[in-house]
């Protein structure tokens, strides 16, 4: 058999374990260079391949640009060491996402609140925020998404914003109770809060947003600063009526929507209530203006609403701009004059404005 | 140091197994090995290099050209850089990551690397093994201990060799 062998293939294979030697003899620097280039779960798993290899992919090279763990199963403790490993190596992205609304997590580690590489970081379901006093400080920190994690307490939150002074976007998803939630920061642009936690107070103080979306069902109280810089604001308030104060819920609503006047030009739609009719319109609300009304469906749906609704109302005023056209005018006019009232005893006067 | 003369100074490298090559100067001063053999004037005759054979040598020249002779945009390099490696085997990849780890070429060594990863990204650990001449010193229980201690890592992996 060993006869057989050509010359030609024996050179072949003498040359082909040259090669192996070669490669096996790569040095650690070498081969830390390449496990640099791999996602991080395939780096690790190298440490299978032998002893030499045990724990080279954690030398892997001095930066990371990005680093994630998604939806795998691991301990609070591995969690912090991975956590830690990043952070030492600089790193600038961070996503640590966890599938488990049930938060079951400790405490992140403190080196994460402190990283001074970070650009961006998203946590989902890690773990509890845990500054209080402990510093914070993320100097490039641009985006910040939060999706159901805890904080140690309420302040956490304000006093982690406050230690990201560049802080360009931020997203809060809660699905758990915080009784005081502020954002205060002058340079986000964008911020986008869901909170499905019951009796928030919520308190937005970012003057330099653009834009701005807030779905929100279960806050006591909405207290909203200037919005001056806003260009597109998407709000989806679900009205709830097991308000503790439901009038100061409405009050702090309407001043929600007044800040939108600045660059609201247009309303696209309004919904009928689907909730049963609030009781200050069955039987309380007596005077009813609206003014700058131009005929459109969403208008004269809302004058409808009142109208019908309002039981003991004495009278509705609508002013209309005169420089509305005779035929639209009269279109108006003839249309909310045959609006079913909820009153008898109800005038409605048209003003040309 | 090389006198303007209007004439590009051609080098003269010299492979572990004795084979020479010429490359213009310009070229093959992205290795910073040479460049700084020519800074430091040891550049006048033959520059040997002992740790790359004839055959890698070669193919590092054609880089030094392909790649010196593109204008400074990081878009064609990059594809220049693809289009190069893309018909490399692997026993190959890693004679020009030794090379250019000694060469110390940085944008050829982060190329080869990224591509010696990929490959190795869809591989089995035999196959990693058997490639990178690793000989499995594991006893069957650390091994197993390791395992479990990366589990995760194993998870939803599937891997294309079957050689």
């Amino acid at each position: 058999m060993a006869a057989a062998i050509t010359e030609e293939q024996s050179r072949k294979r003498v040359k082909h374990s040259q090669s192996i030697d070669r490669i096996s003899d790569l040095p650690d620097s070498v081969i830390c260079h390449i496990l640099s280039f791999l996602r991080t779960k395939f780096s690790v798993r190298t440490s299978i391949l032998c002893r030499r290899w045990m724990h080279l992919w954690a030398y892997k090279s001095s930066t990371i640009n990005r680093f994630g763990l998604f939806h795998i199963q691991c301990s609070d403790y591995q969690l912090q060491t991975w956590v830690t490993f990043a952070v030492v190596r600089n790193v600038q992205k961070l996503y640590l996402c966890f599938l488990s609304k049930e938060d079951v997590r400790g405490f992140l580690p403190r080196c994460l609140f402190t990283c001074k590489t970070l650009v961006a970081m998203r946590l989902r379901s890690c773990g509890v925020i845990p500054v209080r006093r402990a510093a914070v400080c993320l100097p490039l920190l641009k985006k910040l998404h939060l999706i159901y994690v805890r904080f140690e307490a309420d302040e956490s939150l304000t006093h982690l914003i406050s230690g990201c002074p560049v802080l360009r976007e931020l997203s809060i998803k809660l699905s758990h109770a915080m009784a005081y939630c502020n954002v205060s920061s002058p340079t986000i642009k964008r911020l986008m809060l869901d909170f499905k936690s019951d009796g928030t107070r919520l308190e937005i103080n970012t003057p330099a947003v653009k834009y701005l979306k807030i779905s929100d069902s279960f806050s006591e109280h909405i207290k909203c600063g200037v919005l001056n810089s806003l260009t597109k604001a998407d709000i989806n308030l679900i009205n709830d009526e097991n308000k503790p104060d439901y009038f100061l819920y409405s009050r702090s609503l309407l001043e929600l929507i007044d800040r939108f006047r600045n660059f609201c030009e247009e309303i696209q739609g309004w919904m009928e209530p689907l909730q049963k009719v609030p009781t200050c319109l069955l039987s309380h609300l007596k005077i009813i203006n609206v003014v700058n009304i131009k005929g459109k469906k969403h208008e004269l749906e809302i004058i409808k609403y009142l109208l019908r609704n309002a039981k003991v109302l004495e009278r509705m005023e609508i002013s209309y701009p005169g420089s509305l056209g005779s035929n639209e005018e009269n279109n108006m006019l003839k249309k909310i004059s045959l609006f079913q009232r909820g009153s008898g005893a109800c005038k409605v006067a048209f003003v040309a404005a | 140091m090389a006198a303007e003369t209007g004439t590009p100074t051609t080098l003269t490298l010299k492979s572990n197994d004795d084979e020479l090559f010429s490359v213009a100067e310009s070229a093959a001063i992205l290795s910073v090995t040479i460049r700084n053999m020519v800074e430091d004037g040891c550049a006048g005759g033959v520059i040997p290099l002992d740790n790359v054979d004839g055959k890698t040598l070669a193919s590092v020249i054609t880089y030094m050209n392909g790649i010196s002779a593109i204008p400074a945009d990081e878009e064609k390099k990059k594809s220049y850089r693809d289009k190069f490696l893309s018909d490399k085997d692997f026993e190959t990849l890693a004679d020009m990551v030794l090379a250019a780890n000694y060469l110390n070429m940085s944008c050829l060594m982060d190329a080869v690397s990224a591509k010696i990863a990929q490959v190795m990204e869809k591989k089995s650990v035999g196959w990693v093994r058997r490639k990178f001449g690793i000989e499995n010193d594991y006893t069957p229980e650390e091994e197993a201990a390791v395992k479990e201690e990366h589990k995760w890592t194993f998870e939803g992996v599937e891997t294309d060799d079957d050689n």
